[in-house]
């Protein structure tokens, strides 16, 4: 598996080689959102020094956390997703169905996309200098660490959810890109919201904690809520394995 | 009349996907209220009562108009033209009995009827600047036609490029993130320091930025006349920048695909 994943990564890796100028601007685009996140948040400090508790360097560690499990998503899986869609609708599993691998996982690691590697190493180097002033004890930062490593994986999870209903719907392409905005209105400390949007985004979709959980262990603020996250996260996962093994009994082949 | 069909056609267009458009839509409200409780909490937690001479009801207010105008606003045309150079079928459009710039007007127009209603409406029901005598009233309206032309002149401006360039995919993002930061769409930009206060006519700030505060009965006459007096400024160089640009586009287009 390990093998086939490297020839994958391999393939990525020449595709990127390809279309170098596409890369540059994708990884400048991801840059300049993060600043204007940066900027904003400036403003928002700029009249006061907390907010529910949180200074400007918890905002940043939050909103820095949240693209660091952004970034870590588009590199690993978002190139793979769109190209599912694709072979989805245009009937073209085939191929990777009849292969002895398992499908689910193929067709989740197809591609890497090498330009977001730039912004995900850059925000991850911003965030090493946060949690450098922030101090988490040892503990705290592996916490910080598992916390970001299932983050990742419930993007992932919602993002797979989303593009296997192109086995069931089709033309509705604007359910892609439910799970991006979900994780970017997520980016913001969970208490701005009122009560009942933070339990429905803490507990039942737990997008908010997915965000919130890392950054409180960056400044030393342990939450339970890290064992609730990885448990949806594992329910996710297992959800859409499930999805997909029903969509394939719906995928009609254009071969 | 026939510019008419265009712009039923593109409202309708707008109106197919209702899936997609419903989807749109809701997450564009899902933006504007994680804004929205942003600036609450900013509030809340400053003790201010206003915020650039903006109070929390206002700001709330400013935050949903402007997100309007950010879809009125759209950067549609300059794919669209896109698509046409480089397929060739620029040369068809060319051929027809019509005038190109007429009948994107037309379709940017049909494109955004939808969120114009919404912008009308609440013009019209919850801004004061019907109360305000009939002056403002005209100048208002006035000021929101010019501006609505000076966008979508700078907009085709911008999508002559695909004369020149294979992909303009890369502008999406851009010209999101300059309506966003300058455009006054993540924050007025009133808040900024003194030494920023000329960036408020930017065409981008001209358009979200400073059509919300109007809405909103924020601007004086004067103000009204200076911003006016910027949007046709901007319209001036806007179409200069076109009647250049477009004579030589034309002669280095190559009408491939056609």
């Amino acid at each position: 598996m390990f093998k086939i994943y490297r020839v994958l990564i391999t393939q990525s890796l020449a595709e990127t080689m390809t279309y170098r100028v596409t890369t540059i601007l994708t990884a400048l685009f991801g840059v300049l959102f993060y600043v204007i996140d940066l900027i904003t948040g400036g403003v928002y400090f700029s009249f006061t020094p907390t907010i529910y508790g949180w200074n400007f360097l918890d905002y940043l560690n939050l909103i820095t956390t949240a693209n660091l499990i952004s970034y870590a998503y588009q590199f690993l899986f978002v190139a793979a997703h769109e190209d599912l869609t694709d072979q989805i609708l245009s009937g073209n599993l085939d191929y990777s169905l009849l292969r002895p691998v398992n499908a689910y996982w193929f067709h989740a690691c197809y591609r890497v996309d090498f330009p977001s590697l730039v912004t995900l190493i850059l925000t991850s180097i911003i965030e090493a200098v946060i949690l450098t002033r922030l101090h988490p004890t040892p503990l705290n930062l592996l916490f910080y660490l598992m916390a970001v490593i299932v983050g990742i994986a419930f993007v992932f999870a919602l993002n797979q959810i989303m593009v296997t209903l192109a086995f069931w719907v089709d033309g509705l392409t604007a359910l892609n890109g439910i799970p991006e905005d979900l994780m970017t209105a997520s980016a913001r400390p969970a208490k701005i919201y009122p009560r009942v949007i933070q339990q429905l985004f803490l507990w039942v979709i737990p997008s908010l904690a997915i965000t919130n959980v890392p950054a409180q262990f960056g400044h030393n603020h342990p939450t339970w809520l890290l064992l609730w996250i990885t448990l949806v996260t594992g329910l996710l996962l297992i959800l859409s394995y499930i999805e997909w093994q029903r969509g394939l009994l719906k995928y009609v082949s254009a071969n | 009349m026939k510019y008419w069909v265009t712009c039923q056609n593109a409202l309708l267009t707008t109106l197919a996907y209702r899936g997609n458009l419903l989807l749109h839509l809701l997450t564009t409200a899902i933006n504007v209220l994680v804004t929205i409780f942003m600036w609450l909490a900013v509030y809340n937690f400053s003790g201010r009562v206003t915020i650039a001479g903006i109070q929390s009801r206002q700001m709330v207010f400013y935050l949903i108009v402007v997100n309007v105008l950010a879809l009125i606003f759209s950067a549609e045309p300059i794919f669209k033209f896109s698509g046409l150079v480089r397929s060739g079928n620029l040369s068809v459009v060319l051929m027809r009995p019509i005038n190109y710039f007429v009948q994107s007007f037309w379709e940017y127009l049909g494109r955004a009827i939808p969120y114009l209603i919404v912008y009308g409406l609440v013009t019209g029901i919850i801004s004061p600047i019907f109360h305000r005598g009939l002056l403002y009233g005209v100048s208002s309206l006035l000021l929101m036609a010019v501006t609505y032309g000076m966008f979508l002149l700078m907009i085709t401006a911008i999508s002559l490029c695909s004369f020149w360039l294979i992909q303009v995919w890369p502008l999406r993002p851009v010209l999101s993130a300059l309506f966003l930061l300058l455009g006054g769409q993540a924050f007025p930009l009133q808040v900024l320091p003194a030494a920023f206060s000329w960036l408020i006519y930017n065409p981008f700030s001209l358009a979200g930025n400073q059509l919300t505060l109007l809405l909103l009965g924020k601007l004086s006459l004067d103000q009204i006349a200076i911003t006016g007096g910027w949007t046709m400024l901007w319209t001036v160089a806007v179409l200069v920048l076109i009647k250049l640009t477009w004579h030589r586009g034309i002669r280095s287009y190559e009408g491939v695909g056609s």
